[in-house]
């Protein structure tokens, strides 16, 4: 019986075989061209643990790749079955399992988005802060998986701040539970948990988690201010944390990237809005709190910033505009701003990683790197993703067209060479998208010596080398077929 | 228009790939399976007209598994529910859609009729064939005698005389959104014959949607035509003071934008509004759209209830409505919602409302 047919024996309906159903998961949000999309051999829509064991075990008896998924909304590939195979599609998974409230922890399955987790804690005043711009449809397992961002980052951090307890089927369909249950941190044993945490899904397969949850702030307020350049902006903030403030989130973009949210005021004004000559970097900046304590951080926040040569804007329709595209995707009907801004090319982003003092440094080695692959460039987004603390993530950001693979070629030499110069100004290759298959020839070159004990984990897990296969590591070398 | 001619939209899909259109398909919201979605339709669409598969049986079952209620496209800027009509189209073409489908469209060939009915319109009406605005009923309505008269009585009370056609006959508009081109421009004719005139009272937001969009006629929904009596003060209601949650119909209020005038109206009768989860632009299906009914009716009330359990996490009684088919389909959804959650809510039609309010 081939092991699509034990599947199906198995699985019944939730084993999708056709042509067209498995194209449907052969690519997400990552540049590519339409004939790069790899659909895989056959789709599970599982809809408890027990489906995903099944799968595993099949795949393991088999040797077939298995590759997880969930909103599809990636940017490098991360959930693309490169090996073909099996594919999972977790968001078939969604329920919440458990609201906690006493002890401010939510655990729910693997495809529930984050949104959802918003939704079944809201009654009690509280919300699960790791939220993207695609919160709706990104997944609790994918955000896990590759350790993204969020708009809150600078007060609660990424997945790694957040998460407690993961349930994870490995690579032999044994399923385990990593982590410490609803305790915030544990002093015993190995931090499994923590591995899991951007492993892309190369160890196993999300199933469930256990995340903290938190009060829900009285009052927030959003503003913008303008800075001479990036690293006067890099100053304002650790000044601001010194003075005892702590920001919800802050987004310090390039000049050029403002552009990219300000599409709705531009499609109402027919002009981009007005930025003074001497800017060189634009904060978005969020505070929360109760209505007094908010009060009085603003206006310390605005001294500082008068003081250090920043200046708010004052045209709120800008700041409400990003704020729309940012967090509440309250776009007016039939206007949402992603399908209509990427007609013709779409965004593509590297994302390293770099020490605070070097903001400007990897802004000037962006420009020079894409231009010296004549790409066009759509800015730099340095996202505080750090708690209480100056640490970034990088959004290197082009403008692709996904119709040439001349133009997605060299996009991906830029992405290679920009993992690189990170790794070379003493930072990393990946912030938040992990490293997929993109980051590959890179790997050794970033972690060293320590790559082989990643390889000897991997293994560990994921004997035969079947999950999500070629990321990280190419199969050859978990199957000890090149060194 | 052809699915290749969509191909823009269909690339700008697949470039995109956001996802936003999952959030509130009420398909998706039960099945859990991504080819139902938008997204997923689009990249079936896509892998198609690049050559990479045919069309298949099992296609066809998905791209009809959509009410086409537009929640997708007021989470996006293209016209997604247009593909996937035109899509429909080819899948006809190709003998791939399921035969239910080509037998309802025989049957409005043969009666004039979305239920295969014969109803003689000047018969059962022929006391509401002497007012001054003509006025479609459509096929939802046209066999309700007793809640039409009672609508017919409402409109009088506003001063509003209709006249309903002698012999009327379906507009044409599920024929069109099934995907059978041909069928439906013969549909539209004997429409035309029977009922003559331009401008127009319609009840149905389906038929008036179709009527404007399809035919260019100035057709105009009751309840918006009530609305501007309403507001010019021209007519007066009595205060209910009741507490409701509204149901928009996907036609008269995503695709027409009538949204504020039935709340209005509602005020106007003391009446309390407590919204949905999902309301205005951004409201949920009632399951019943994109010609569900004929082969799915299990997911239909699937759908139903889900919506009604937007409604019961509301703590209001009463569900109304301005949407014959929305009503019908919601009143089944109340009682299946009432089973699993414990709790009733009411299903009304704004007449009702309306008649209680003009005593």
């Amino acid at each position: 019986m081939s092991y699509i047919e034990e599947l199906k024996e198995a699985l019944g309906d939730k084993v999708l075989t056709e042509d067209f159903e498995r194209f449907v998961f052969g690519a997400d949000w990552s540049p590519r061209t339409q004939g790069e999309i790899i659909p895989p051999d056959v789709v599970i829509c599982p809809r408890c643990t027990e489906d995903v064991v099944k799968t595993v075990k099949i795949a393991y008896e088999h040797g077939i790749p298995v590759t997880a998924g969930g909103g599809l909304t990636g940017m490098a590939g991360g959930a693309v079955p490169i090996h073909r195979g099996i594919y999972i599609d977790g968001t078939c998974m969604n329920q919440i399992i458990e609201v906690d409230v006493d002890n401010q922890t939510i655990r729910a399955q693997s495809g529930a988005s984050l949104q959802d987790l918003v939704d079944a804690v809201e009654l009690h005043g509280l919300w699960f802060p790791v939220l993207p711009e695609s919160k709706w449809s990104c997944t609790l397992a994918s955000a896990i998986a590759c350790d993204i961002d969020s708009t809150f980052g600078m007060k609660y951090g990424k997945p790694l701040n957040m998460v407690l307890s993961i349930e994870l089927v490995t690579g032999t369909g044994e399923v385990i539970e990593v982590g410490h249950r609803k305790t915030r941190f544990s002093a015993t044993g190995y931090k499994l948990k923590d591995l899991i945490i951007g492993s892309e899904g190369t160890l196993g397969v999300i199933t469930a988690a256990t995340v903290k949850v938190e009060p829900v702030p009285e009052h927030r307020h959003v503003d913008m201010i303008i800075f001479p350049s990036m690293g006067q902006t890099v100053k304002y903030l650790d000044r601001v944390l010194k003075a005892g403030l702590v920001p919800e989130g802050a987004h310090i973009n390039c000049r050029r990237r403002l552009k990219f949210y300000t599409h709705a005021y531009k499609e109402k004004h027919g002009h981009d809005p007005k930025i003074p000559d001497w800017a060189g970097a634009l904060l978005a900046i969020i505070f929360a709190g109760d209505r007094d304590v908010l009060d009085f951080t603003l206006k310390k926040a605005y001294a500082i910033a008068a003081e250090m040569k920043g200046q708010i804007v004052e045209e709120r329709e800008i700041v409400d505009n990003w704020w729309i595209s940012k967090h509440t995707l309250e776009f007016p009907p039939f206007k949402q701003k992603w399908p209509a801004s990427q007609t013709v090319k779409k965004f593509g982003a590297a994302d390293p990683g770099i020490p605070m003092g070097r903001l400007e440094d990897i802004y000037e080695k962006f420009i020079e790197t894409a231009e010296k692959y004549d790409l066009e460039i759509l800015g730099m987004n340095a996202y505080l993703e750090h708690p209480c603390s100056i640490g970034f993530s990088l959004s290197c950001a082009l403008f692709v067209d996904y119709r040439d693979q001349d133009e997605i070629d060299r996009y991906r030499k830029y992405f290679e060479e920009m993992s690189k110069i990170a790794v070379d100004m003493e930072g990393t290759m990946s912030t938040y998208m992990s490293d997929t298959d993109l980051k590959v020839p890179y790997f050794e070159y970033e972690h060293g010596p320590a790559a082989r004990y990643m390889l000897e984990i991997k293994r560990l897990f994921d004997p035969k080398g079947i999950m999500n296969p070629g990321k990280k590591f190419t199969r050859d070398r978990v199957l000890g077929k090149e060194e | 228009m052809s699915v290749e001619e969509h191909r823009k939209d269909i690339e700008t899909c697949f470039g995109t790939s956001c996802n936003f259109c999952e959030r509130n398909c009420p398909v998706y919201r039960i099945l859990r399976v991504k080819t139902y979605t938008c997204r997923g339709k689009n990249r079936a669409m896509l892998g198609m007209i690049d050559g990479h598969y045919d069309a298949t049986e099992r296609m066809a079952d998905v791209v009809y598994t959509c009410t086409l209620c537009g929640a997708c496209d007021v989470h996006c800027s293209m016209d997604n529910t247009d593909g996937f009509i035109e899509l429909r189209k080819e899948l006809v073409n190709k003998g791939l859609a399921r035969p239910e489908y080509k037998d309802a469209v025989e049957r409005i060939e043969e009666t004039g009729d979305v239920y295969g009915r014969n109803i003689d319109t000047s018969r059962l009406f022929e006391d509401a064939n002497d007012g001054e605005i003509p006025m479609y009923l459509g096929c939802q309505y046209k066999g309700n005698k007793n809640e039409v008269l009672d609508i017919i009585k409402v409109l009088a009370k506003m001063g509003i005389k209709v006249k309903i056609a002698d012999d009327e006959s379906c507009c044409g508009y599920i024929a069109h959104v099934l995907g059978y081109d041909d069928e439906a421009a013969d549909i539209v004719d004997k429409f035309k014959e029977a009922f003559p005139h331009e401008n127009f009272l319609t009840l149905c937001p389906s038929c008036t949607m179709f009527t404007q969009e399809a035919m260019a006629l100035n057709s105009v929904h009751t309840v918006k035509h009530v609305h501007d009596l309403v507001k010019s003060g021209k007519v007066k209601l009595k205060n209910l003071d009741m507490d409701v949650t509204y149901h928009d119909p996907c036609d008269l209020g995503r695709r027409m934008g009538i949204i504020e005038e039935p709340r209005e109206i509602l005020r106007a009768m003391g009446v309390r509004i407590h919204e949905m989860e999902n309301h205005g632009y951004f409201s949920m299906c009632c399951g019943a759209g994109g010609g569900m009914l004929i082969t799915d009716p299990e997911l239909v009330e699937d759908m139903a209830k889900q919506r009604m359990k937007q409604a019961i996490d509301t703590g209001v009684d009463i569900l109304v409505t301005a949407c014959p088919t929305c009503e019908s389909t919601l009143l089944t959804g109340s009682m299946l919602a009432r089973k699993e959650y414990k709790k009733r809510v009411k299903v009304m039609s704004i007449w009702e409302l309306l008649d209680e309010a003009l005593d």
